[in-house]
Order: structure tokens, then C-alpha cells, then sequence
């Protein structure tokens, strides 16, 4: 079946730097790539099975060597990464992968070696379902909710950065269909006296999804039964209504399957609330994970590992009081694409590319650009879709210097499909 | 030159319009022409076209966010992210509008919430609301 791209990212900080001499586990999946001690914390869920592969992991900065593994039921996955000594750059597995079955925990762990430290700001594995198309989404938040008998509301893939009670900034515009299922929570604490409510929301309103989080217990928290359907054009994310009584559930991520038999998968970078990234400055972006900016764009590139076509680029901009255009466009290996959106001045909304198509190889790299203006715009997220059916090169394309994988043209070739070589 | 089409859904009535640029003209020299509508709103659709649609959705939606900037540029102090001019809205605070009456001259009455403004304060920024968009165009409420 039809792959997906599960990608993390975040701008290189304290929360992306390692600890010396200490193995540490990183969140994934489309969550903020955030470190942390404890492995439970990090896990993402799976409900769909299938196979995992292309670990691949983005070292800015690093004084040791590193031994980065995928985790699955905190124990050893098979896939494995070596980074050298002081190497950085981007690190992949492209021939290893863990097979999933429906309840596996999914992690990535970093052993380093000699005393020294590392940045990882971006992780990312490719996924195939065994049945249709699954993008395992992820929200990263390590957020306490205290306040009772509060509806707050949450992101379903990217940073809950702040407890949020309005709804506005946290719903992601869907630009294709598919249903939405197997939303889970993971709390690593919970002193709640009362049992709290985890709820999807489809267009202002409950979804089916429906989870109800024990009072005082801890642990993933699931509905793998209930599901949302979504068309073109509805919005969703998720809300945790807290009960009428004392202490703090503190929440690690949020997660849900999107699921489709068309090949569609969905990459979201976002923090919730509105972010202005600055005013009359170029800067980029990850696809996937937080939305933090850089100036420097090779921090923010993911590699694809797989031949992916980008499509229906989109934006909420939720502020803007800029006196001219902006402008944000999807990236590849540090290139401009088709794939662009314009900002009248001063205009907040969805705004979408929904006419052009981007063509990608295994080797390609992605990234947002953004050209911010007087006054810069909020922004809560972006979001591409991929899809892997249908891509192919054009008779014209340019094969100067490089040679196709076999995975390039396994990908490409589909079903029922031959290479046309002009 | 390649001509490229947005689509925007506005966020102040639903109306989502399509329009197209070129992307060989610099940004600060760039033209959004109109395209289409895939959407109307119930304010939006009686107008004699889309195209008129468009305009007016874009001149509401432009001086509800304007009138947000300009006030947090000229009451830095009460609303700005960074106490000066162009900053985005202070933390803690929340900017609320409602629109009313009939397009094309429908009007914005805008609040915010998180500040309690003095009786001086509201009469500076209706008249700096007045003098920036016409008497009646937005309303301090």
C-alpha cells in the first residue's frame, strides 16, 4: 500500500540538544522533536499495521558519536544508525525496518559514546500499512491540565506549545478526504480526582471519537473504535474537557490515524496559538513537527527517502498586518516549487495551492520558505499532502548527474505502470 | 512566468475565492487578480457577481486585520506584544469583532478582551478608528 512520510521537526535548542553520556529517547511521528529521558513519554501508538522503515535523523551539531535506534515495546527495533564522531548532516537506515502490529509503541533512542553533545533537530521513518494508506499523526504537549471543568483544545499532529481554551488556531483545514480513527492520549502523570474527556472535533463539534481519561491514572488512552470521516474542506482537532475536581493530568502527546484507499497522506508542522516568525526577513521552515523557524534553511530540510508527489499546500493565517504580499512556498532541495501561496496584504484565512503538483526523488529534500513583510502574520500551521501513486517523471525531466534508485523506480512504476524514458 | 492560483477562504465569513499571480514579479510589486469563487457566503452571495464578492471580502477582511495593526501601533502601551509600535497583540489579550449590515458596507464593531480601557482611552481609539477608515467603519464596542 501507499507510503507516508512521518516526520518530526523543530528549530535547534536546549530541547533538541542531548545530555552527555546519558541514552535519551526522542519524540517522533510528526510530534515536536523534543528529547527526554523517560521512553514511555516518547512513544507513539500504532493501531494500523504494517511496516516501518528509512529511519532517518537530522544532526545539526555534534561532539561525540551517536548509535540511534528505533525502539518498538521499549526494546530494540531493527533499525540502527552510526554517527561518527563529530559528523553531522542527515543519517538514514534505508535498509532495515520493524514490522507493526496493531498496539506496538513506537520510539527512537540515542546512545551516545564518548562525552560530547548533540543536536537532532529533525527524525522521520517512512510508513506502509498493509491495508490502504495510514499517516500516523502525533501532537507533542507535556502539558498539565489543572483548571477544572475547562474545555481546552489540542492539535492532532505538532506542538500544543500552551494550554489553549479557544478552538480557532487548533483546527487543521483537510484538503483531502479520509477518516479519521485510533486517536489516543498519553499521560505520563495524572493526580486528577475526577475522570477527564478526550474528544475529536469535526467542524466546531464532537466527533465520534471519544475518550475518557481515568482520574488519578496514567498511561495511553485510546478510542480504536469509533471513527470520523472527513471531507475536502472540514477542519479537526481534538479537545480535553478536565472534570470538576483537583490535581493536574499531564498530557505527552495526542494521536490519531488518517487512513484513506487513495494513497493520501497529510504532513502538518504547527504550534498552537498564533506565531509570527518576523517581519521583512526570508525564513524556513520543517514540513513536519513544530513550526519554529530559522534563517538557516539546512537546518529545517527533511529528506523524502521516497518518491513522493507534494500537493494542496496550506496555510492558516490567523494575523496580519502586513501593508504587503507574503509569501510561502514549498521547497525542494533548496529550490522554489510550483508549490507557492501569495498573502494579500493584510488578509488572514485558509489559503491553498490546490493547483500544483511537486514531483520528488528519494534524495530530495523539503522545506517551507517563507517571505515575511512589514508587519510579518500569525501563522498556527502549514500543511502538504503526499501521495505516491501517479508520480512520474516528465519526459523532460532533467537526469544530468544523477541515477534513479531502485526504490525511485519501484515507487514510480505503481501498478500496471512502465517507465517512459524520453 | 509562471502564473500560479491561490485559493483563500476568508476568516471573518467563509467566502472562499480564487486568484492568480505571477511569480517573475517581485513580491512588493505583486498583483492578485480574481479568479473564481468556489464559495459565497449568505452576506456575500446576493452581490451582482463573485468577482464584486471577492472585493468586498477582501476590503472587510483587510480592515478588520488593519484596524487591529493600527491600533496596536498607535496604543502600543495597551496592546502591544513588545510595548511598541509593531508588535503583534499583547499576551493575555484577546481581539473579538462581529460585522454587520449589508455588503458592501457592512461594519465592524471590535472589542478586546484581557483589558479593562479607561473611558479617555476608547474616545482616542474610536478617533483614531474614525480617521483611518471613515466614521461608522469600525466601532470600538
Amino acid at each position: 500500500m501507499a507510503k507516508t512520510l512521518l516526520l518530526s521537526g523543530d528549530s535547534p535548542g536546549a530541547n533538541q540538544t542531548s545530555t552527555v553520556n546519558t541514552t535519551q529517547f526522542w519524540f517522533n511521528c510528526g510530534a515536536a522533536v523534543f528529547v527526554n529521558a523517560t521512553e514511555t513519554n516518547t512513544q507513539s501508538i500504532f493501531r494500523t499495521a504494517g511496516k516501518l522503515s528509512n529511519l532517518w535523523v537530522c544532526i545539526t551539531t555534534n561532539s561525540t558519536t551517536i548509535t540511534i535506534t528505533s525502539r518498538k515495546n521499549a526494546a530494540a527495533g531493527g533499525q540502527s544508525i552510526s554517527v561518527g564522531a563529530s559528523a553531522t548532516g542527515n543519517f538514514t537506515d534505508a535498509v532495515n525496518s520493524d514490522t507493526i502490529a496493531a498496539g506496538d509503541k513506537v520510539s527512537i533512542r540515542s546512545v551516545p559514546g564518548a562525552a560530547g553533545t548533540f543536536i537532532m533537530t529533525l527524525n522521520s521513518f517512512t510508513y506502509a500499512a498493509t491495508t490502504n494508506t495510514a499517516q500516523r499523526l502525533v501532537s507533542f504537549a507535556n502539558l498539565g491540565y489543572l483548571t477544572a471543568s475547562v474545555t481546552n483544545f489540542m492539535l492532532v499532529n505538532g506542538h500544543n506549545d500552551t494550554i489553549l481554551t479557544t478552538e480557532p488556531t487548533e483546527k487543521i483545514r483537510q484538503r483531502k478526504g479520509g477518516t479519521f480513527k485510533n486517536g489516543a492520549v498519553n499521560l505520563s502523570a495524572n493526580t486528577r480526582t475526577t475522570a477527564g474527556t478526550v474528544n475529536s472535533r469535526k467542524n466546531g463539534g464532537n466527533g465520534t471519537i471519544s475518550i475518557s481519561v481515568t482520574a488519578s491514572t496514567a498511561g495511553f488512552f485510546e478510542d480504536t473504535t469509533h471513527s470520523d470521516t472527513v471531507v475536502a474542506g472540514d477542519d479537526y482537532c481534538f479537545s480535553f474537557v478536565t472534570g470538576s475536581g483537583t490535581g493536574t493530568s499531564t498530557v505527552q502527546t495526542a494521536q490519531v490515524d488518517l487512513t484513506n484507499s487513495s494513497g493520501d497522506g497529510e504532513l502538518v508542522v504547527s504550534l498552537n496559538g498564533t506565531n509570527n516568525p518576523g517581519t521583512n526577513v526570508t525564513v524556513f521552515s520543517t514540513c513536519g513537527g513544530s513550526f519554529d523557524t530559522s534563517a538557516t534553511e539546512a537546518n529545517m530540510q527533511a529528506v523524502v527517502n521516497f518518491p513522493y508527489v507534494f500537493s494542496n499546500l496550506n496555510i492558516n493565517v490567523s494575523s496580519n498586518g502586513s501593508a504587503g504580499a507574503q509569501t510561502v512556498t514549498f521547497r525542494k532541495t533548496a529550490a522554489d516549487t510550483a508549490l507557492t501561496i501569495s498573502i494579500s496584504a493584510a488578509v488572514t484565512g485558509q489559503l491553498t495551492d490546490a493547483t500544483d503538483a511537486v514531483t520528488t526523488l528519494s534524495t530530495d529534500s523539503i522545506s517551507h520558505k517563507f517571505v515575511l513583510g512589514s508587519a510579518g502574520m500569525g501563522i498556527s500551521y502549514i500543511s502538504v499532502w503526499t501521495n505516491l501513486q501517479g508520480a512520474s517523471f516528465s519526459r523532460n525531466f532533467d537526469l544530468t548527474g544523477y541515477i534513479p534508485t531502485q526504490r525511485d523506480i519501484a515507487g514510480l512504476l505503481g501498478a500496471g505502470r512502465a517507465p517512459i524514458f524520453g | 512566468m509562471v502564473i500560479n492560483i491561490t485559493k483563500w477562504t476568508s476568516d471573518h465569513c467563509g467566502c472562499t475565492h480564487n486568484y492568480s499571480w505571477d511569480d517573475s514579479v517581485p513580491q512588493d510589486q505583486r498583483v492578485h487578480t480574481y479568479v473564481s469563487s468556489d464559495f459565497l457566503c449568505k452576506d456575500h452571495a446576493p452581490m451582482v457577481n463573485s468577482n464584486t464578492a471577492y472585493n468586498s471580502t477582501l476590503e472587510e477582511n483587510q480592515r478588520k486585520n488593519t484596524a487591529l495593526q493600527h491600533l496596536i501601533d498607535n496604543f502600543p502601551a495597551q496592546l502591544s506584544s513588545t510595548g511598541a509600535a509593531a508588535g503583534s497583540l499583547k499576551d493575555g489579550l484577546t481581539f473579538n469583532y462581529i460585522v454587520t449590515g449589508t455588503a458592501p458596507n457592512r461594519v465592524f464593531t471590535i472589542s478586546f478582551t484581557g483589558i479593562n480601557l479607561t473611558p479617555p482611552q476608547r474616545t482616542a481609539i474610536q478617533s483614531r478608528l474614525d480617521t483611518r477608515f471613515g466614521v461608522g467603519k469600525v466601532i470600538l464596542g
